[in-house]
């Protein structure tokens, strides 16, 4: 066989070497991550964004219901407390006015 | 010490991420096999030589060829068995590379002249090469995993 042919072989094996060092150095030095972790964020945030306006909507909701029962509150007399479940009043009692809570059971004047 | 050992391979249950549970046996089972076959090659390569190799190259450099490959496969099996040490199985990988390179340039140089007798068994080495520098690839995208998780 040429001397050509063990240069050529050689040659070869070599450029494998080469050649397979760069691509485990590219690979390693890239962020493989990045498109997957944007593809999450993105569907991620599409679907968020439906439950988020539901939830904007039912905050605005609430804060008008605080705002009316306040308001009623303060044009009724006072020592008036509405017929109230106690249930109902430890989930809402951030909404209800100050005075109407802690009297849970309590009626109406009349 | 078999506990540990168990527990730092890549047949552990918790071995394979989440994200990469489908595709769990080529780990577990390809990879294994391939190194397996790569690694009865080299003892055969030692034991009979390389024909092939043998045509182009003087005794000592075709025998150095036969143990290295060895080596590099015995210690890339190491290495998917024990996916910390990765970096054994990526320097194994590249040396494979190289090898397997060699080899099928010399089966081509001896097949394409003339129609020889090389042709099946030049593609089977192309397959092989084609496997090792697949897995170098996915060993550089799970390094450049880890250094975003800050591991290295």
């Amino acid at each position: 066989m040429e001397p050509w042919g063990s240069i050529i072989v050689g040659g070869l094996g070599l450029t494998g070497v080469i050649t397979s060092s760069a691509l485990l150095f590219l690979r390693g030095r890239g962020d493989s991550k990045q498109k997957l972790n944007e593809y999450i964020d993105q569907r991620v945030e599409a679907q968020l964004k439906g439950a988020l306006t539901e939830l904007d909507g039912a905050k605005t909701k609430l804060g008008a219901a605080a705002r009316v029962l306040l308001a009623i509150s303060r044009q009724t007399p006072a020592g008036f407390y509405p017929r109230l479940s106690p249930e109902d009043v430890a989930i809402l009692e951030d909404t209800l006015p100050p005075q109407w809570v802690g009297e849970p059971g309590s009626v109406s004047p009349d | 010490m078999i506990r540990r050992l168990w527990a730092a391979s890549i047949w552990h249950p918790d071995a394979i991420p989440l994200d990469e549970w489908k595709y769990r046996n080529l780990k577990r089972v390809l990879l294994p096999i391939v190194d397996v076959f790569l690694i009865w090659c080299g003892i055969w390569a030692g034991i009979q030589g390389i024909p092939a190799i043998d045509v182009f190259f003087v005794d000592w450099v075709s025998d150095s060829f036969s143990y290295l490959f060895a080596a590099a496969a015995v210690l890339a099996l190491i290495g998917v068995a024990f996916p910390r040490l990765w970096w054994v199985e990526a320097g194994a990988n590249i040396v494979l590379s190289g090898l397997l390179a060699s080899y099928l340039g010399a089966l081509m140089l001896l097949t394409l002249p003339s129609i020889g007798s090389r042709g099946f068994v030049s593609g089977l080495a192309g397959v092989a090469l084609g496997v090792v520098i697949w897995r170098l690839s996915l060993l550089g995208g799970e390094w450049a995993e880890r250094r975003s998780e800050g591991d290295e």
